[in-house]
């Protein structure tokens, strides 16, 4: 059960108190948790909250309960795009979701990292593709589905339009946008499972956050594409 | 103020700002662009769960995978934004309605899914271009706005659907889907006689009735087909009034 009672509405809110499906004061509606309300938000401006029928108002990382605080943190970071000179590159790309990687690091341009993609062991990709899949269960078993469905939604409608790619007919952005889509996915789904930053994507959520996309190991190195040079 | 009765013969055509303005013009104003964006916030979900989300795990490379995980996503941030707009205009509940007879289908192969993305989303296209030019602004801008990510996704399964009908193996796959999915895409553009469909374009949310619109897409998907496929157009008519197409 949530901490936040349920027998009173909840909306989702801007900063401004506005419910963030009508940019109104909230009125009719509501959802019957925090979960609830955020999952329904057809918009989210940054950074959204939720209130209650009541005046009660709660952050996003307080309504999506434990972990919520690191998928507010790491979404923030998505949003305010920190420059990748400002991280250890070397050291979060070597931290891969499978574990440490001992390859030496490539950072190439958004073509390149495309046409290496096709490099990448499919065993590996495999093995990543199931820890990513890992935390959704674990959330399930704990009674947190709603919170995990909130805080996917959440972050999809944050995340796919800060990684909006300029072109619409650009095909390498949208493969590099789709793999950065799927690994916060993996990160915010982890962040909850886990309770806080301690977790297989993390690191890698912090590369995306600036911008590159850690494509994987690809014919003997570890290939980072720098996708929005800042 | 008189109340505006428009005609098939003389349908309204002035612009609609935003939902306060349709409200004023009455009722039916707004059941018909209601109607029209509730189907949108249903079928694009319905598409995003039917079709593109198992397309991510069908993908035969990463490359493919990436790209369908991002058009999985636009197409649920698609049913996000019609979503917004039903809000805007106060409809009740518009994921209550019927989903159309074309999400009623098992995605089984990623040559499937690139030409559904070259078929079913050209159908898409077709009835988005059509909003485009609608009389309620909100719905125009927003049609305007999708378009482009709509064509991306045509153009993929069409470069994707070249790509695999040139391989031996994966040809029989493509023609099979072509097949199959031509005819189930035809009632997405809705009955040869429908009372929405005056509706809607009594107050020019559309223009076309919906065997017109149905005819653009059967030539538009044939074109694709033969000249570029080199494959049969199933045998299909424009014509739809329920049932099997």
């Amino acid at each position: 059960m949530s901490p936040f009672t349920a027998l009173e509405s909840w909306y989702a809110v801007d900063l401004a108190g506005r419910d963030l499906a009508t940019g109104r004061d909230p009125s009719s509606g509501g959802a019957a948790s925090p979960a609830g309300a955020l999952a329904a938000a057809p918009v989210v401006t940054w950074p959204p909250a939720v209130l209650s029928a009541g005046g009660r108002r709660r952050r996003l990382g307080a309504a999506l309960g434990a972990g919520g605080d690191a998928v507010e943190q790491l979404l923030d970071r998505l949003v305010a795009r920190p420059s990748a000179t400002a991280l250890d590159v070397a050291s979060l790309a070597t931290a891969t979701p499978t574990g440490p990687a001992d390859l030496p690091l490539s950072v190439v341009g958004l073509a390149e990292g495309v046409a290496r993609s096709a490099g990448v062991d499919p065993s590996w990709l495999a093995a990543v593709d199931q820890r990513r899949a890992a935390a959704r269960p674990l959330l399930v078993a704990a009674g947190r589905s709603e919170e995990l469905e909130a805080a996917l939604h959440v972050a999809m409608l944050v995340a796919t339009e800060v990684l909006d790619p300029v072109a619409d007919a650009d095909v390498d952005a949208h493969i590099a946008s789709g793999a950065q889509l799927w690994l916060l996915g993996a990160a915010v789904a982890w962040a909850l499972a886990a309770g806080g930053t301690d977790h297989p994507f993390a690191p890698w959520a912090e590369l995306v956050s600036a911008g590159l996309w850690p494509v994987g190991p690809s014919c003997g190195q570890l290939v980072v594409a720098v996708v929005a040079p800042r | 103020m008189t109340p505006l009765t428009p005609t098939l013969e003389q349908p309204f055509n002035g612009e609609v700002a935003d939902a306060e303005e349709a409200k004023a013009l009455g009722a039916e104003y707004v059941r018909a662009a209601g109607k029209v964006i509730a189907s949108h916030v249903r079928n694009e979900l319905a598409g995003a769960a039917v079709f593109d989300e198992p397309a991510i795990a069908l993908a035969p490379g990463p490359k493919d995978k990436w790209l369908a995980c991002r058009i999985a996503m636009e197409e649920y941030g698609h049913h996000l934004k019609f979503t917004k707009l039903a809000i805007e205009l106060g409809l009740d509940d518009p994921t209550a309605g019927p989903i159309l007879s074309v999400f009623d289908y098992e995605l089984r192969s990623w040559p499937e899914f690139a030409v559904l993305k070259a078929i079913v989303d050209l159908a898409e296209v077709v009835l988005m271009e059509e909003l485009s030019s609608c009389t309620y602004l909100p719905l125009r801008n927003l049609a305007t706005t999708l378009l482009p990510e709509e064509r991306f996704h045509v153009s993929f399964g069409k470069r994707r659907s070249l790509e695999l009908v040139a391989d031996p193996a994966a040809a029989p796959l493509v023609a099979e889907a072509v097949e199959r999915l031509v005819p189930f895409t035809l009632p997405f553009f809705g009955r040869s006689v429908s009372a929405n469909n005056e509706l809607f374009r009594r107050w020019g949310i559309k223009t076309h009735t919906n065997d017109d619109s149905r005819a653009a897409f059967i030539r538009r998907s044939q074109r694709f087909v033969v000249d570029e496929l080199g494959l049969p157009f199933p045998e299909v008519g424009v014509r739809w009034d329920g049932g099997p197409a």
